[in-house]
């Protein structure tokens, strides 16, 4: 193992861990405005890539142009997931709300999987297999693309939420829901507001990921596993940390599997996972 | 008109009716289980292709009288008054439980007189005991060893198993080392699945016979978005022999991964799946070339027997593409069906598995390199393979000498020079 | 009157906590609440500020009827509530904090003048704006709640134990804060631990006991008299 090996590992996995680190923070989001976990967030991803894939297919468009599109038909779908789905469980019981979101999986993965069947699908684009070497270490010009696309996401969100009076609310509401209730703030709107921005963000890695990473009705799991171990890492619903979480596990994937066997670099992840759970419950970068 | 005069017309009525459907050919129903959808849904078009071929030339509709290819100037199974094949498709999805459930639906639903997939190994071991609970007569070309080692009676292997696969690699690197080039260490990239350990295991064993290590062995499970230490680990301990099994999305992913970290061994040699998929070089292009993999056919070949060149053409024409490794195999497992029909007069299943038994296809006779003849265990003791390289875009047979159609390009060019 | 509570019950499922309570706050009074833990006194203002909406019963602000209307609909009504518990967002900083007291008000010039008015008033809390809620003591918290509520111009402020857990001096200052805002204009319906205290700043008292109504009357009149002096006075005689 040179060191220059071991230097690429650790880039390939940043890039890799930007992806995650989206992906987390979308989940985190959920988590810490609704004390919400939502198993289905994978699958939102999963429609966005086959939307990325369907305007590619069909209208030629370049995977990372769609980032618009996805972003804003996923918040819509956002949206009225709460509105239909969620908001009714809401006072419910935890159990009916973590029924509630597997149902939602369930049913965006077998609709996926009865409408576009499990043929792995992915769109081409010349970006993805350009290369960019840098001082000997070298990523693909999709992950470069994918990275600084879900940093420039994850801050744009940072900024609404420390920034802007809405943020503040979403954060306030956060922190606590019956003095929001006092001030006047409405959670209602807000917590729709919410669900949009999560899988907005879902909507956004979606398209940045297609450019290198096929889809089907399954590839949720590829990216929600390792992301819900960033978000225990970051900190349950802590969305600074998510990003922070996430980066952590593509190292740990990439250059522990580098520095290990591959084959176990998924169980590293979740090693590092119970044993920060084990050691600092509330999350490396909770509080 | 009276009573008797009914009876009587009644009769003749019941006589012509039963006498036209005596008379008219029976219809012998094969059960296809082949991935249709999911990860490798174009190499199961490849195999639906072929079949349906294969039924095709057994049925009359493809015209290679003379060509001494078994089922040519046939109309359906002379021996069973012309009884015409009828293909039903199952699909596997690439999923054992899924493969499990449709060939138990497709067995129990339109009662299949034989079966054959399920292209996979993973799906075909899980459908083999299946197979054999419902005694129905079965051909496969799956790799995995295990499949004639558990004894069943029903399943016979058409195509190579891991180890006739494999040994043509070896035949392949100590030619290479004849030619004055040389290599420094074996090591494998494979999927954790049937197909992939299973290969990598005969691969090991063959190698140990030889006295040759294997330097690393990195199994990978299929679904993941980055492979980077795969690739890294492998880099990093200078494989520059490398046998790869890998099933179409995640060869893309590792073909790609291998540019950007500028990993080019001397020899990518797998056993085909990703390299048989037209979805691999519509991903990869030019990526793609210079990759090896063991062939079973190619339409190269077809030049050096016109007839084969005849019925690719006649393939290419209906199907806008060439026989592939796929297609061709699937053609040859519905001839050795038909054959077996055809000699045991029969479709009871034990009769055709009596005849399977007793199979002895020449390589004449099947479109394939080698010919059909089993083993106690089933195993095709006529299979072996070629070596093809991948130049432009195409399997081009490299080795072994006599069959082949170009040069190898050894060691694969540098990424920079590409 | 300016708020009338009239026969109210309320429940939180199984039995009344509220039952039959009638309770009168003219405009410009401070009215205090008291009576023993659990009596329903915290329950009262819920009810009032649409947090648990009356099972039966009126509650009107002048001639409107209000019961059952959402916080944030009270809100732009004038009925501004601060609850016993600590309730500043304490990851906010205190300015944040601020900001989201004018959550209903939409951002304007006049908003930040009023929070550099409630800063002025608090100067505790006006040195250390940017820094987040959660380092602040019992005291500063119920400051910053009470500035918090202040953005809002409440026509009716409903206080839950604005002294509790607090140290007798920041207890003083907090009721001479009171006495301010009464003198600006602002109607205040406050429940208090410390009854003494609290029957010396308020016009009028009600003391409750099981969701009801027990005694009545002016806050003077209440601290001398021995009914309940014994009974919630801890017996002592006034000093
Ligand atoms: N959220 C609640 N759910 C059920 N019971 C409650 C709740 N809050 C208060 N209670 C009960 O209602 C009664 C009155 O409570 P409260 O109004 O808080 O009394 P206090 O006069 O001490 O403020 C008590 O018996 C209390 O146990
Ligand atoms: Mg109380």
């Amino acid at each position: 193992m040179t060191l220059e090996i071991a230097l690429q590992s650790v880039v390939s996995g940043l890039m890799f861990g930007g992806v995650i680190g989206l992906v987390a923070v979308g989940v985190s989001l959920i988590w810490g405005i609704m004390d919400l976990i939502n198993f289905a967030y994978g699958e939102y991803l999963m429609w966005s890539m086959y939307l990325t894939f369907f305007l590619w297919a069909g209208l030629g468009i370049e995977p990372i142009l769609t980032v618009p599109i996805t972003a804003v038909v996923l918040f819509g779908a956002g949206v009225l997931t709460y509105r239909s789905v969620i908001r009714p469980v809401l006072r419910g019981p935890i159990f009916a709300q973590i029924l509630s979101t597997f149902g939602l999986l369930v049913l965006l993965r077998y609709t996926a999987w009865l409408l576009f069947r499990p043929d792995d699908r992915q769109a081409q684009s010349a970006l993805a297999t350009s290369v960019v070497v840098l001082g000997g270490l070298r990523v693909s010009g999709g992950e470069l693309v994918a990275f600084a696309g879900s940093l420039v996401a994850t801050t744009a969100l940072f900024a609404f939420l420390a920034y802007t009076k809405t943020g503040k609310a979403l954060r306030a509401l956060a922190q606590d829901r019956e003095a929001a209730l006092a001030l006047g703030i409405e959670p209602d709107r807000l917590y729709a507001l919410a669900w949009g921005l999560s899988t907005a963000a879902a909507g956004v890695a979606g398209a940045l990921v297609s450019s290198f990473m096929y889809v089907n009705p399954l590839v949720g799991d590829v990216f929600l596993l390792p992301a819900f171990a960033a978000v225990a890492l970051g900190g349950f619903g802590n969305v600074y940390g998510a990003v922070a979480g996430g980066l952590v596990i593509g190292v740990v994937n990439v250059t522990g599997g580098t520095l290990t066997m591959p084959k176990v670099k998924l169980a590293l992840v979740y090693l590092v996972f119970v044993g920060v759970l084990f050691m600092r419950p509330k999350g490396l970068w909770g509080r | 008109m009276n009573r008797r005069l009914l009876v009587a017309l009644a009769i003749v009525a019941l006589a012509v009716i039963s006498g036209t459907v005596l008379a008219q050919p029976k219809e012998v129903v094969i059960g296809v289980i082949v991935p249709l959808t999911g990860p490798a849904p174009g190499t199961g078009q490849d195999c639906k292709l072929g079949a349906e071929f294969g039924a095709d030339l057994i049925n009359g509709g493809v015209k290679a009288e003379g060509s001494g290819l078994l089922g040519a100037g046939w109309n359906g199974i002379p021996s069973l008054g012309g009884a015409k094949l009828k293909l039903v498709f199952a699909d596997s999805q690439g999923s054992p439980e899924v493969g499990r459930a449709e060939a138990e639906r497709l067995i129990t639903t339109v009662k299949p007189s034989g079966t054959m997939g399920a292209w996979h190994s993973g799906v075909t071991v899980a459908i083999a005991p299946v197979i054999e609970r419902y005694r129905i007569p079965h051909t496969t070309i799956s790799t995995a060893t295990e499949l004639t080692q558990r004894g069943f009676q029903y399943l016979f292997r058409v195509g190579v198993n891991a180890h006739q696969g494999g040994e043509v690699l070896f035949q392949y690197l100590d030619w290479i080392g004849q030619q004055g080039k040389k290599w420094n260490k074996l090591g494998q990239l494979h999927e954790d699945t049937a197909a992939g350990v299973n290969f990598a295991n005969a691969v090991e064993e063959m190698a140990k016979a030889r006295g040759i290590s294997v330097a690393l062995r990195v199994p990978y499970s299929r679904e993941q978005a980055n492979m980077d230490s795969e690739i890294l680990k492998l880099k990093s301990a200078g494989i520059d022999v490398l046998v790869q099994t890998s099933y179409t999305s995640d060869g893309i992913i590792i073909r790609k991964t291998m540019r950007k970290l500028d990993y080019a061994p001397a020899l990518i040699f797998s056993q085909g799946g990703f390299d048989d998929d037209p979805k691999f070089y519509e991903a990869v292009g030019d990526d793609a070339n210079f990759g090896s993999k063991r062939q079973l056919w190619s339409p190269a070949l077809s030049s050096t027997k016109p007839i084969l060149k005849a019925v690719n053409d006649e393939f290419k024409r209906r199907n806008g593409r060439d026989i592939n490794d796929n297609s061709v195999r699937y053609i040859t497992m519905i001839q050795v069906l038909a054959d077996a029909m055809n000699r045991a007069k029969s479709v009871e299943s034990q009769a055709i598995q009596k005849a399977l038994v007793a199979t002895d296809l020449k390589a004449e006779q099947v479109l394939l390199v080698h010919g059909v003849k089993f083993d106690a265990k089933h195993d095709n003791v006529l299979g072996k393979a070629m070596v093809a390289q991948i130049q432009e875009r195409q399997p081009k047979i490299v080795f072994p000498p006599e069959a082949a159609v170009t040069k190898p390009v050894w060691p694969i060019p540098a990424w920079s020079t590409r | 009157m300016l708020l009338t509570v009239g026969d109210v019950h309320a429940t939180y499922g199984r039995f009344d906590v509220l039952r039959g309570i009638s309770v009168g706050v003219a405009a410009g009074e401070i009215v205090a609440v008291l009576g023993p833990n659990g009596a329903g006194k915290s329950t009262l203002l819920k009810a009032i500020a649409g947090f648990l909406p009356p099972r039966q019963g009126s509650i009107r602000l002048s001639d409107e009827e209000i019961a059952g209307l959402r916080p944030s609909a009270l809100l732009r009504k004038g009925v501004v509530y601060v609850m016993q518990r600590s309730s500043v967002f304490p990851k906010l900083t205190i300015l944040e904090n601020l900001e989201m007291g004018a959550y209903i008000r939409p951002s304007s010039p006049e908003v930040k003048a009023d929070i550099d008015r409630v800063l002025g008033l608090f100067p505790q809390l006006a040195g250390r704006r940017h820094q987040r809620a959660e380092g602040l003591s019992g005291g500063e918290r119920r400051m910053l709640e009470i500035g918090r509520a202040l953005l809002l111009h409440p026509k009716v402020l409903l206080l839950d134990e604005p002294t509790m857990g607090l140290a007798p001096l920041v207890a003083d200052l907090i009721f001479e804060k009171i006495l301010e805002l009464r003198a600006a204009g602002t109607t205040v319906l406050m429940v208090e631990q410390n009854a003494r205290l609290a029957l010396e700043v308020s016009d009028r008292a009600y003391v409750l006991e099981q969701g009801q109504v027990r005694v009545e009357g002016r806050g003077q009149e209440l601290l001398t008299s021995d009914a309940v002096r014994r009974a919630y006075l801890g017996g002592a005689a006034p000093r």
